[in-house]
């Protein structure tokens, strides 16, 4: 019987698996793109912070270079990887949650709430780190409510927590609940040994991590890379204006996006949920930490609020399997009201539209194209299509991008040249350390052909103002002039150069 | 104990008065300077429908007809007027909610919620006819709720109602929820049936009241001519797919942002738990009247912040039953949990808005013109006010007189900080300069253009709502081949200030 039910349950991952389906018909996301090019230098033999350059930690990029040397630089292949990793972490989350003795209703919902939730994301906000925090994240959880006081669970814990800081330093908060449980239940000494050990362990993780680049030629890029970090951490500045930007942010991603229908299921469950309460306080422990982690973080996108999706899925699911239990449903106007509240006001509209993109991937192309492309966003899928396809045409050798906010172009090329900085912020910034400026020239006295972008002016990544195609007309004005023609300027923006003869 | 909680309710109206205060302040926004060119009008001899055409219902118009003879352009007398009005609103909900057995807790949190709300909808979205509702409405609702099968509440019943459809023909949709109510309880009979004509009749008397004026002066054929060309407005933006999507990206942006998700979730948390509230019944009848609400915000198809304005009283009151119970399930936490619970509820609450509205009175009293004006952005188009009043300053410096004719399809506000009175006829220019505008329209703005001494033309008002495409009066005009080439032969250009307005004078040869 017990078996059964446990087939029942697995059964669900189907369900799971088709709303995740979508997943695989969207397009790269400018951060997947970089994610991508850092992934294939690597697979390539190339050495992180020394040939590529970004400000994530390294473990992401080792990922992609993992499955680039799976399958290559394939995009559909990069997308099935996160369908498979996201059915792992689902499959992995069911046998967890029953080990916790959570109800097979609410694991039900689970399954079907969070690959809703992960799907509606859409192509920017899906397979990002904090998509692939999600295992540890969910790991570590157990661990934490099973608090079993063995060496084994130091170990995993220290693993889990390890992985986390590898993804992204900031997802190492979580820790902290086990320094609060340590101070809430009365301090010991072999409880204070316990959280020590799973430090050090995670460091030890961390360390791993990052020993490729300590100990390879990567080192002095990896210390640029810091300082330069430093000082991008600086901006926005704290103040009344960024509070402001934050707060409009997170009411839009919390509302629309997270979906109001998901907030009240979440808060349902922690006011009204009688049991499993230990489950419910350290959800609510750990999406405290990381919406607090997000806040330090000050950049507030949609894909930086899915870190706490796992556990705020499962609050989901405990406020709805509460709901459905205790809502009695009547021809009336309450029921009604909610119905529609339910509808309106959740992702189901958005997961029908994404259903859409489906279908228009598969049977109208065109239409797919022009719904990822809009001028004036970051969506701009269309332009790199068209920019990949005169590079082909007119030869792609050698080819230096030059643009902040994305380089798509380069995954649809037919040769595989592959320049360091995905971002031309980054050694177009004022604050850019001189091992950048370094670095950079040596790709630009290498290209054949430039393509510069004049409209990705983003303040926020160059800190100062003007286009790639500005800063670089103001800094190397001569050497292009005297080394490099204009080949053409491709949707009003792109500025082919070619090398002279 | 029972006194002391009904004292508490008198000191938190105090604490609501002290949070409304601050729109005491609040410059001119850009339907209060419609308002106010009605009234002005009116005030100096004009007449409606001939004189001044705007969409609102006659009655707006006379109302600040009365205002504008009580404060003239003087901005703060207004928001003092709506200060006050806003004031004996909650002194009302205080009465009516202890009438109705509501605990002193919800109606402590109402007098918290409504004025934080109705505040930070900002200086251009209140003082609207929603926000004039909000006190018949509370009446109507409660002698509805009542249910008193009598004469004299079914004449207060058609009063109030008269008042509330002639602010807006929409809202009179709470008479459906006062039938609902009737029906659903099982009170049809012919009490109810003769005390429903009551109502009705004397709404229909009253608003015939209303009307009178305009047919007195022999204005009602203008006024039906320009309505049945009103109604095309109500048909834009047209039903669609897109449309559909527009409206329900708009009514999740006001509920989890204008409207603050914290409070939207605590009125669905009251909805869901309202049986086990002594006030259950209440709570469903407020929920028909905020369905019906939200009905018409989607039947008037714009979906602007200040159309949500309309359900405050109910979003208030429902919410704030689920605050009740919120902060009773709060106080049972350990401290770290509700240190915790209050980051949230800060976070998505109105109080952050709030607390930026505090610059207001700070600028206002220690720091000049300037930054006063430039806290209050409109949007894309930046400090319109502060951009009014520039131009106002400069018409005053130069001495112009009132034969000074403004083109704009966004608000008016100009005219408050004029020293002559206003005295052309159309709200908005974009009546008279888009594709469909008829000709008897186009013909009086010409007229006024003939005598005009100084035209201001708008260069960025794009507003696709009345225009019926992006364009700005600036480009309307240049389309309109008769009104391009009087101008051109008859004005030429002054300045333009603020790369906004464009200022022409009348040749002087």
């Amino acid at each position: 019987m017990l078996k059964n039910e446990s087939m029942n349950i697995y059964g669900y991952l189907i369900i799971s698996a088709i709303l995740l389906l979508p997943t695989l018909a969207f397009p790269i996301s400018s951060d997947m793109s970089v994610f991508m090019h850092g992934g294939s230098l690597i697979a390539d033999g190339g050495v992180l912070y020394k040939d590529f350059f970004d400000i994530k930690p390294p473990l992401i990029y080792y990922i992609f270079a993992f499955i680039d040397l799976l399958f290559g630089n394939n995009i559909v292949a990069f997308r099935l990887f996160d369908f498979a990793y996201q059915l792992t972490f689902l499959g992995l989350s069911v046998f967890l949650f029953r080990k916790l003795k959570i109800k097979d209703m609410i694991i039900k919902s689970y399954l079907i709430l969070f690959p809703i939730a992960y799907t509606v994301l859409n192509y920017r906000d899906t397979f990002q780190t904090e998509s692939l925090a999600f295992i540890p994240m969910i790991l570590y959880f157990y661990l934490l409510v099973n608090s079993k006081k063995s060496a084994k669970q130091t170990l995993y814990m220290g693993l889990a927590l390890g992985a986390l800081l590898s993804l992204k330093y900031t997802l190492g908060i979580v820790f902290l609940i086990g320094i609060y449980s340590v101070l809430a239940n009365g301090v010991k000494k072999e409880e204070i040994l316990r959280i020590v050990y799973q430090l050090l362990i995670a460091f030890f993780v961390l360390f791993i991590t990052l020993s490729p680049t300590l100990f390879g030629s990567g080192f002095d890029g990896f210390l640029a890379t810091n300082s330069y970090l430093s000082e991008y951490a600086k901006y926005p500045p704290w103040g009344a204006e960024l509070l402001k930007s934050m707060l409009k942010k997170l009411a839009s991603f919390t509302g629309e996006i997270v979906s109001i229908s998901f907030v009240f299921f979440a808060v349902l469950a922690l006011v009204k949920s009688k049991f499993d309460r230990k489950i419910i306080k350290y959800s609510a422990l750990i999406i405290s930490l990381l919406f607090l982690s997000v806040l330090i973080e000050k950049k507030i996108n949609m894909y930086h609020i899915t870190r706490f999706y796992p556990l705020l899925i499962l609050l989901v699911s405990y406020g709805f399997y509460h709901f459905v239990k205790n809502f009695e449903f009547k021809k009336n106007i309450v029921t009604g009201f909610f119905i529609v509240v339910f509808i309106v006001f959740s992702p189901f509209l958005r997961l029908v539209n994404t259903y859409k993109i489906v279908l228009n991937r598969v049977a109208n192309y065109g239409s797919y194209v022009d719904y990822y492309t809009r001028p004036g966003s970051f969506n701009l899928l269309g332009h790199h299509l068209e920019l990949a396809e005169y590079i082909n045409k007119t030869g792609s050798e050698k080819f230096l991008f030059l643009n902040t906010g994305g380089n798509q172009t380069i995954h649809y090329l037919d040769s595989d040249y592959k320049y360091k900085f995905p971002h031309s912020a980054f050694h177009l910034s004022p604050i850019a350390p001189k091992l950048y400026n370094d670095s950079f020239e040596e790709d630009l006295y290498d290209a054949n052909t430039l393509a510069i972008d004049n409209k990705d002016s983003i303040y926020m990544i160059f800190l100062r103002e003007g286009s790639s195609y500005d800063v670089m007309y103001e800094e190397y004005s001569e050497y292009l002039s005297s080394n490099f023609y204009q080949d053409t300027v491709l949707l009003d923006r792109y500025y082919i150069l070619r090398r002279k003869q | 104990m029972i006194q002391n909680k009904q004292h508490s309710n008198w000191l938190f109206l105090a604490l609501g008065m002290v949070i409304l205060s601050i729109t005491i302040l609040f410059p001119v926004g850009s339907d209060l300077s419609i308002f106010i060119q009605g009234g002005m009008i009116l005030h100096n001899g004009g007449e409606l429908y001939v004189d001044f055409f705007d969409v609102k219902p006659p009655f707006v118009y006379y109302l600040f007809e009365l205002l504008y003879g009580m404060f003239d352009k003087n901005i703060i007398g207004y928001r003092v007027f709506d200060f006050v009005y806003q004031s004996i609103f909650l002194a009302s909900s205080v009465y009516i909610f202890r009438k109705l057995d509501i605990k002193s807790s919800v109606t402590n949190l109402f007098l918290v919620v409504t004025p934080l709300l109705y505040t930070t909808m900002g200086y251009a979205n209140i003082m609207q006819v929603e926000s004039m509702f909000f006190l018949p409405f509370i009446w109507y609702f409660y002698l509805s709720f009542k249910s008193d099968n009598n004469y004299k509440s079914a004449i207060a019943k058609g009063i109030l109602l008269a008042l509330i459809f002639n602010l807006k023909y929409t809202l009179g949709v709470v008479l459906i929820a006062d039938i609902y109510f009737v029906v659903s309880n099982n009170r049809l009979n012919k009490r109810t049936v003769i005390n429903l004509l009551i109502q009705v009749s004397a709404f229909i008397f009253l608003t015939f009241l209303f009307f009178l004026p305009v047919i007195l002066n022999g204005n009602t054929e203008g006024m039906l001519k320009f309505m049945d060309y009103m109604s095309v407005y109500s048909n834009y933006p047209t039903w669609s797919f897109g449309h559909v999507l527009y409206l329900i990206e708009s009514l999740t942006i006001h509920f989890s942002d204008n409207l603050s998700l914290f409070l939207f979730i605590a009125l669905l948390l009251a909805v869901f738990k309202k049986d086990e509230s002594k006030n259950s019944r209440l709570i469903s009848y407020g929920l028909l009247c905020f369905i019906l609400l939200i009905i018409t915000i989607i039947l008037e198809r714009k979906g602007l912040a200040y159309h949500y304005q309309r359900l405050i009283p109910l979003y208030s009151l429902l919410a704030s039953f689920g605050v009740a119970y919120l902060l009773i399930k709060i106080k049972e936490l350990k401290v770290v949990y509700i240190a915790i619970a209050s980051v949230f509820i800060l976070i998505y609450s109105p109080l952050p808005r709030y607390i930026n509205l505090l610059k207001v009175p700070y600028y206002y009293f220690s720091d000049g013109d300037e930054n006063y004006y430039n806290s209050f952005i409109d949007g894309k188009y930046g400090a319109m006010v502060y951009k009014h009043k520039k131009v106002a300053e400069y018409l005053n410096h130069n001495n112009r007189s009132d034969k000074t004719l403004l083109m704009s399809a966004n608000g008016n506000e100009m005219i408050t900080f004029l020293d002559t009175d206003y005295k052309y006829s159309m709200a908005m220019s974009s009546f008279y300069l888009n594709d469909i505008s008829p000709i008897e329209l186009q013909e009086i703005v010409f007229d006024e253009l003939e005598e005009t001494e100084t035209l201001i033309i708008l260069n960025n008002d794009y507003s696709p709502i009345t225009f019926f495409k992006n364009i700005s009066s600036l480009g309307a005009v240049k389309e309109n081949k008769k009104f391009q080439e009087y101008i051109n032969y008859y004005f030429e250009l002054d300045t333009t200030i603020d790369n906004t307005f464009v200022i022409y004078n009348r040749r002087t040869n």
